[in-house]
């Protein structure tokens, strides 16, 4: 179907992802079996005695409760992106003319336009424990001695939702603004008052945008570690910190890789559970439905 | 199953027989705010439908009758004037508090919910009891015939049984009216034809009032009881298919609600017409409508199957108008032949003939034939 040229082209890509992806990928997997070499040996990862050590390591202090609180950050940061994503995208979607929508959309995808230290730094400026919130909050008659947010792990919160909010308001807002205003009349002419026409249109048919939302923003939140680094210093470690120090400071390539596999591993595992439940939950319902209609059909 | 599907049809039937399902415009008009200003749609609509009527609004696309019925649901808010439902004042009720149901041109079925829950909603809305809830859905499903299709989705429906759903739908809640837009639009003739048949049984059985929009004259002919022809925003004509046909109120719905002929005039003495030919004027002054003082330019019209053909010089025994020309076109069309008759460089009259008579086999194209008619079925309107 492809032209020629075309195809090539597609080859092309998946040369390339086999390349910077796989492969890698691959390598990593490896030396998660591996031990760091000495120093006298040559490489960085000796690959003679392959084994478990590392994930148990892993697991241990402090990369153990680490990745526990990073597991903690991510979900809470996920959730606080949703509820505010959720209106702001139905705002977008529902209230806004056409033109209007164009421009409030490019306003939210902005700040990405500015480079990101630049962004964390001005997140950093703001809120410095004499700096411009403080300033802010003096003028309005809020009396504190100096703010202590940064450097906690409510500064990495911050920095996290501000970083990943618009991931999960676009595709809230493609789906919501796809969503037909005929099914909503059809709802309204079948004696549906507002709220229940959200409750029971809106809502379900936008949880296809909730869960895109959901796993584009809690994936890469979780492997962060440039914002918790900036925003919350020594208390505001992340897995991915950790993961990047064994491979910096550490130089400790196979124990890195390890706490990376596991990383991964968790997050499919997670995401692979929800899928999961959620067809064994609707699954259910609908044999469960199916039983009770049957026997209405019996009775009449 | 199906002797219980008419015993549950009827029972349906009884309790909706019970609403008033009278539908009352008066005065009513609604214009939209576009890119090229204010655009009326609908002008000052009158117009009275009868409970358990059949009802069609008539006209081509654009003319505001998908406006109208927007407003009897309530969908659409009215510029001016008042809608009555079954003699209640309901121009200002939102959708969710009128009796009144709708069936969208695209169905609007909820794609997330199962075709029983597409059903069970309007029940819902009324807190319907689980177990009577359960009972009257698959009732509706199995007046709709799709009783076996309660746990499909939507999506994996074709058009015909979407429609079905919609129809279902849309009577479950027992309305007191149902408004039907375009609803076989999407639909293939045979299914189209089918669908019709279905839809007056229903009403029928269900002794509904249904106001039914298309802008397919045929459909709204086989199946109304009265039909409002609308045309620019303006109610037209409003009359039951046989007074639109024969005696349609202006050119346009002539023209609309089937094929005419115009034969040029004009009113020379009295009462009396004539056309392009002499015969004719003598004895268009037989014609009932001659209410045009003289010197006026109207328009005789006939319809196709009111038009006699006579082939050759035959001078022909029928009486009446008579005009002379040659045959332009022959179309077969089954059971009927459609011959057009050339008159002068602006005129052409078309022609149906029985196929099987000697007229439609002698036609030939370009040779000399005579059209005549019986003045009682011409009528004269503005050119």
């Amino acid at each position: 179907m492809l032209g020629r040229g075309l195809r090539g082209f597609v080859a092309l890509s998946y040369v390339w992802f086999a390349l910077w992806f796989i492969a890698p990928s691959a390598i990593m997997l490896i030396y998660a079996f591996g031990h760091t070499a000495g120093l006298t040996q040559k490489g960085l990862v000796n690959l003679n005695h392959l084994g478990l050590g590392n994930f148990w390591q892993a697991l241990k202090y402090p990369s153990g409760p680490v990745l526990v609180a990073s597991l903690e950050n991510a979900v809470v940061a996920t959730a606080l992106c949703g509820v505010i994503a959720y209106p702001v995208a139905y705002f977008i979607a529902r209230k806004l003319g056409p033109r209007t929508r164009a421009i409030v959309l490019l306003l939210v995808v902005l700040p990405f336009w500015t480079d990101y230290l630049l962004r964390m730094l001005g997140w950093r400026i703001f809120l410095s424990p004499l700096g411009l919130l403080y300033n802010g909050m003096q003028a309005v008659g809020w009396h504190v001695n100096y703010l202590s947010i940064l450097d906690t792990r409510g500064a990495v919160m911050i920095g996290l939702v501000y970083n990943y909010l618009p991931l999960f308001i676009l595709p809230l807002a493609v789906v919501l603004e796809r969503i037909d205003p005929l099914l909503l009349q059809a709802a309204d002419d079948l004696g549906a008052k507002p709220w229940t026409i959200f409750r029971t249109i809106t809502f379900p048919i936008s949880m296809a945008g909730v869960v895109a939302g959901t796993v584009l923003v809690f994936v890469p939140m979780l492997g962060d570690y440039v914002t918790p680094t900036l925003m919350g210093g020594a208390r505001g470690l992340m897995i991915g910190s950790l993961v990047a120090s064994e491979f910096t400071e550490g130089q400790n390539w196979s124990l890195g890789a390890a706490m990376a596999i596991l990383l991964v591993v968790i997050l499919v595992g997670i995401v692979a559970a929800c899928w999961l439940l959620a067809t064994g939950v609707r699954y259910v319902l609908a044999r469960a439905r199916e039983r009770a209609l049957a026997r209405v059909l019996v009775t009449t | 199953m199906t002797t219980d599907t008419t015993t549950q049809g009827t029972a349906l039937a009884d309790e909706i027989r019970e609403g008033a399902g009278a539908v009352v415009l008066d005065q009513v008009a609604k214009s939209f705010r576009g890119p090229t200003g204010v655009k009326m749609v609908v002008r000052d609509l009158s117009l009275s439908i009868r409970p358990g009527e059949f009802f069609s609004l008539l006209g081509p696309s654009g003319c505001g009758k998908t406006t109208t019925l927007r407003m009897i649901a309530g969908l659409e808010k009215v510029d001016s004037g008042r809608i009555f439902l079954g003699g209640v004042d309901a121009t200002d009720l939102p959708a969710h508090a009128r009796n009144v149901n709708t069936v969208f041109q695209n169905y609007a079925l909820f794609p997330h919910l199962s075709v029983f829950d597409n059903v069970a909603y309007g029940l819902h809305r009324q807190h319907v009891p689980k177990a009577e809830l359960r009972h009257r859905v698959m009732e509706a499903l199995a007046l709709v015939h799709m009783d076996g299709f309660a746990m499909h989705r939507p999506q994996q429906l074709s058009g015909g049984q979407q429609q079905r759903i919609a129809l279902a739908r849309s009577i479950v809640t027992r309305p007191s009216v149902l408004l039907l837009d375009e609803p076989l639009a999407a639909l293939d003739l045979k299914l189209r034809e089918s669908m019709q048949e279905e839809l007056k049984r229903l009403q029928r059985e269900l002794q509904l009032t249904f106001v039914f929009v298309t802008h397919d004259q045929a459909e709204a002919f086989a199946m109304s009881d009265r039909v409002a022809v609308m045309e620019g925003g303006n109610l037209v004509q409003v009359g039951s298919p046989e007074e639109l046909y024969l005696r349609p109120a202006t050119r346009f719905v002539t023209t609309f609600v089937g094929r005419a002929n115009f034969i040029p005039a004009s009113l020379v003495e009295g009462f009396s017409a004539s056309s392009p030919d002499e015969v004719a004027s003598r004895q268009l002054s037989e014609s009932p409508d001659g209410e045009e003082s003289v010197g006026a330019e109207p328009s005789i019209f006939v319809r196709p199957e009111r038009l006699r053909l006579e082939i050759g010089d035959s001078s022909g025994q029928i009486k009446g108008p008579r005009v002379r020309g040659t045959v332009a076109d022959k179309t077969f069309s089954g059971g009927q032949t459609i011959v057009r008759v050339k008159i002068n460089d602006d005129v052409e009259l078309s022609v149906t003939c029985d196929s099987a008579s000697n007229e439609a086999r002698d036609a030939s194209i370009g040779g000399a034939a005579a059209v005549t008619w019986q003045p009682s079925d011409a009528t004269l309107l503005d050119r």
